[in-house]
């Protein structure tokens, strides 16, 4: 039976109207509402399932960021990881997919995990890039975007959505792999399960217990809205139609 | 009583449901708990069972919501979209089958 890890993140919640601040410095994060990130559900949930079907033994969710992330990590062993790692980062916004990417693989390797299972991506930085970048600092195969896992213990059967429909692969474990939406419909972590989460062992560790350097490598000049969408113009015929793109230099 | 621990779990239960309604936890809690006060002097243990299976119920239609609203964000935002290309190349290619 396999061990698996899998990777949380602490985000806006989906369903939040993002405010940019004033000074374009950012977005504003104070006294919003926060949760799990929806494709971490997913690899949670994914995760889980293979606890259910005996496929796996144990399951360590782990999460980088400030000591509000203690919340998304008792969400996840609430739905039924074993015990969690928490990484404290005060200021997430400053790292780069490759510091976590580093951090991952530095906690795949010293938890001993078969498999790292992660979200395709995170919703409010969008990047996509953890799961790829730490399957290349591990040396591990990677499958990326799955749409259904099938593990017998020893490899992975897998497909994967891409642009043509979807692809199959097999894959050895140890692996990364990356979840996409329609996977699974991951579970709500209800009241009883929050509070016997609580009594989970978390670990608390720093960058440094692995070796990775948070320094900012990357600094964020401006953040803005995108333009506001300007009125549509409603034209009498096929004629004025062309007119308009003709003189838009459209066509 | 029996009953009476199964609906303070059943309402704490809820409770908990409240933080992620679109109208706020405020509006949620504030209808919840109208609608447990209404009922608080039941004493008919047939009508207890019936509230009891009736809130249940409603506990799984909000999970259900839940699920739902998140699903389909997150669709229409990343996904199932297909390039561009891919989708008229289907459209063609299923027209030239129907030739």
């Amino acid at each position: 039976m396999v061990r698996v890890a899998v990777g949380v993140k602490r985000v806006i919640d989906y369903a939040v109207k993002i405010r940019v601040k004033p000074d374009g410095s950012g977005v504003v994060k104070d006294s919003v509402k926060h949760s799990m990130n929806p494709f971490c559900e997913i690899a949670v949930e994914e995760a889980v399932r293979l606890k259910e079907k005996k496929i796996a033994k144990e399951i360590v969710a782990f999460t980088i960021g400030p000591k509000q992330c203690s919340e998304t990590l008792r969400t996840a062993l609430a739905m039924g990881c074993d015990r969690g790692v928490h990484v404290n980062v005060p200021q997430l916004d400053a790292l780069t997919p490759l510091q976590i990417s580093k951090m991952s693989a530095k906690i795949a390797e010293t938890e001993a995990a078969d498999l790292l299972i992660m979200g395709k991506l995170a919703i409010d930085g969008d990047y996509g890039q953890t799961a790829a970048m730490t399957a290349a600092i591990l040396d591990w195969p990677q499958a990326t975007n799955l749409y259904s896992l099938q593990h017998n213990g020893d490899n992975a059967t897998v497909e994967r959505e891409i642009d043509g429909g979807l692809e199959t692969n097999e894959i050895k474990t140890p692996a990364v792999l990356s979840v996409d939406l329609r996977i699974n419909q991951p579970r709500y972590a209800t009241l009883p399960n929050i509070m016997k989460a609580k009594k989970k062992k978390v670990k608390a560790l720093k960058p440094a217990d692995l070796g990775v350097d948070v320094a900012p490598t990357l600094t964020v000049v401006k953040i803005a809205e995108p333009p506001t969408r300007e009125a549509g113009e409603i034209v009498e015929d096929v004629d004025a139609l062309i007119g308009k793109l003709k003189d838009a230099g459209r066509i | 009583m029996a009953s009476r621990v199964r609906v303070l779990e059943l309402y704490k239960r809820m409770l908990w449901l409240g933080q992620d309604w679109h109208q706020g936890q405020a509006h949620f809690t504030k209808s919840l708990s109208n609608a447990f006060r209404k009922n608080k002097y039941e004493t008919s243990a047939e009508k207890i069972e019936k509230l009891i299976f009736h809130a249940e119920f409603v506990e799984k239609e909000v999970l259900a919501l839940y699920q739902l609203k998140k699903y389909r964000s997150m669709k229409n935002r990343y996904g199932d979209h297909g390039s561009y290309a891919v989708e008229c190349q289907r459209i063609m290619e299923a027209a030239r089958a129907d030739v």
